[in-house]
């Protein structure tokens, strides 16, 4: 199994490529840890895991043109803000297979930085978004 | 309602063909979203007018 760089990550967000902003991506999922422990534990904890929480960071390039970042997530009059976002990211913009698969998810667009940056840098946009539900994976 | 895709990063279809609300809702996108994001737009309907209309 070949190593990967990423150098074609692939990440739609409402049906919109917006892959050629995104400077970095990545998808979590951590699981709650319930204790068990009784009595007749053998003086050790015991575990079993609990509920799935998923979510996503996206490091975007900001871009006010059209089709860029700032239209497609905060358009004036119908912001995904505060909203749940269908997203699809892929480790390469090449077809769907077992080299390639795809995640999809339903976001909840909790933050959103319109304009971040500091003089002389790029306008960068840093946002991490829990995930409803569950994380889809296809081959 | 449908909607002419105007975006080339809209993923589902081709710039210039025409997309649904049930598409839409079939893919679990944001049509509001994507029409004030430029990326789509919505598509006018004419009725054809009938002989009363025209009298």
């Amino acid at each position: 199994m070949a190593r990967i760089v990423l150098t074609d990550a692939s990440v739609v967000i409402n049906g919109i490529n917006l892959s050629e902003f995104i400077t970095s991506v990545s998808l979590s999922t951590s699981e709650d840890v319930v204790d068990t422990t009784g009595m007749a534990s053998a003086g050790a904890r015991t575990r079993v895991a609990g509920l799935a929480d998923n979510s996503v960071t996206f490091e975007f390039n900001q871009d006010f043109a059209t089709s860029a970042p700032e239209v497609t997530i905060n358009a004036v009059g119908s912001s995904l803000v505060g909203t749940n976002v269908t997203c699809v990211v892929k480790p390469t913009s090449a077809a769907v297979g077992a080299s390639n698969p795809s995640y999809s998810f339903s976001a909840v667009v909790s933050e959103w930085q319109a304009l971040s940056g500091a003089v002389g840098e790029l306008a960068t946009i840093s946002a991490t978004w829990p995930i409803s539900g569950v994380i889809t994976k296809a081959v | 309602m449908s909607y002419t895709v105007t975006s080339d990063k809209f993923e589902a279809k081709k710039k210039g063909e025409t997309i649904t609300d049930k598409e839409l809702l079939e893919l679990g996108l944001n049509a509001d979203a994507l029409v004030a994001g430029e990326h789509l737009k919505k598509t006018v309907t004419t009725k054809p007018a009938t002989v009363e209309e025209t009298k």
